[in-house]
């Protein structure tokens, strides 16, 4: 059996068939592509494989509203240690609404997706949205020193920039992305900054299936500037350990908290316990109303341990009576006595 | 049975352990370094380790 790509020609020639020509997952949009390794962005416009654009941030210029952009991981040495990377701060202006920027990696892993590190501008988000309705997936996001003897980014992984008004960001969906060493100007303080940063701020936002690593804050609600956030769905996410290097997961009470949060499936490592950290919870949510369900804690939170809290007040998470919690689990200590009862988390 | 500690922890590098040739450069986002020992291996280990001796 042979390949019908034999038989016809175009193909036969080393021409491809490419998604904008075929009435299928997304009609309306052009596809472009980034290749950080075999790019040119004085010599290509990004429209095929072949003639990808150098950087991201071109790709963003050349494409319009509704465009799908995929960004190819660039190649590692043999024997690296740590994977090549976009040295960029990019901006999705406020005329590009429902943008698609797709790394093309192989995993949800820091060397299997294309991975963004500090361009020239450190105290800058290395990613800042300000258009509505933006698909950020299969990337990676360090906040490291790009280069040896650089400046480590103090500006965060994603800055979600609403005013209302010149620029929006709501209806955002940030999935399976890999962010790690991300943090604001106060290094041991997570509500000044950290992996994904929502600032005015916006509405409708899903945040799923991310692995967050060693970031000081991994969802941080800046503000509430222009208006208090609604319907913000946080879920399955493996969230930042080890301790030593958090200050809080997810610090969502900047501003007046968010009004409608759903923080469902969620893994939480170690309670966060940074050095000089100002925070140090798992969550800290006041002012905010919604859900907290499904979650896991690394943390005792049965009786006869050192059980940690969560309410308001709370040693493990600030949570006010304003949101509800169900099935969450931390860890059963056995054998510590009487009054045994199982992790599951409560009101206590 | 022996619980596990609670908190694990990575066992610092012993100093002989450290008999290195030089330090071909930074790894891990800047948290390790890359030796290169003395019998021609490579070995990774924490800057904060080799800074201490």
């Amino acid at each position: 059996m042979g390949k019908a790509r034999d038989y016809i020609p175009a193909l036969r020639f080393g021409n491809k068939i490419y998604p904008e020509d075929l009435a299928v997952g997304n009609p309306w949009a052009n596809f472009w592509y980034v290749d950080g390794d075999n790019g040119s962005d004085s010599a290509n416009n990004g429209s095929a494989a072949d003639k990808a654009t150098k950087t991201i941030q071109q790709a963003i210029t050349n494409a319009e509203r509704g465009d799908v952009i995929f960004v190819r991981t660039k190649a590692m040495a043999t024997g690296a240690t740590d994977p090549a990377r976009y040295t960029e701060n990019i901006i999705i202006p406020a005329d590009k609404d429902c943008l698609s920027l797709i790394g093309v990696g192989t995993g949800r892993s820091q060397g299997g997706l294309p991975q963004l590190m500090t361009g020239l501008t450190t105290t800058q988000a290395l990613l800042t949205v300000r258009a509505p309705g933006c698909y950020i997936a299969n990337m990676g996001f360090n906040g490291a020193v790009a280069i040896s003897g650089g400046t480590t980014n103090t500006g965060g992984g994603i800055l979600l920039d609403d005013d209302g008004s010149t620029k929006t960001a709501f209806g955002t969906t940030i999935e399976n992305c890999h962010f790690k060493n991300c943090k604001g100007p106060t290094v041991t303080n997570a509500a000044t900054g950290g992996a994904i940063q929502l600032s005015g701020a916006p509405w409708q936002i899903l945040i799923r299936g991310n692995r967050f690593y060693k970031n000081v804050g991994d969802v941080v609600l800046l503000n509430t500037s222009n208006s208090v956030p609604q319907d913000v769905i946080i879920e399955d996410n493996i969230f930042s350990g080890p301790a030593a290097n958090v200050d809080c997961n997810l610090y969502l009470a900047g501003g007046s908290g968010m009004n409608g949060v759903v923080i469902k499936g969620n893994v939480f490592q170690q309670l966060p316990a940074i050095g000089s950290g100002s925070v140090k919870r798992f969550i800290y949510a006041t002012g905010c109303t919604g859900m907290l369900i499904g979650n896991y804690f690394g943390c005792e939170t049965c009786v006869g341990g050192t059980e940690i809290t969560f309410k308001v007040g709370g040693t493990g998470a600030e949570i006010p009576a304003t949101m509800h919690m169900a099935a969450n689990f931390g860890e059963f200590i056995t054998g510590t006595g009487a009054g045994l009862e199982s992790g599951e988390i409560a009101r206590i | 049975m022996t619980r596990p500690k609670k908190t694990a922890k990575i066992p610092k590098v012993k100093k002989e352990d450290l008999d290195y040739e030089k330090i071909l450069g930074e790894c891990h986002d800047g948290e390790d370094y890359k030796l290169q020992m003395k019998d021609g291996s490579v070995k990774i280990v924490p800057k904060s380790e080799v800074d201490e001796q």
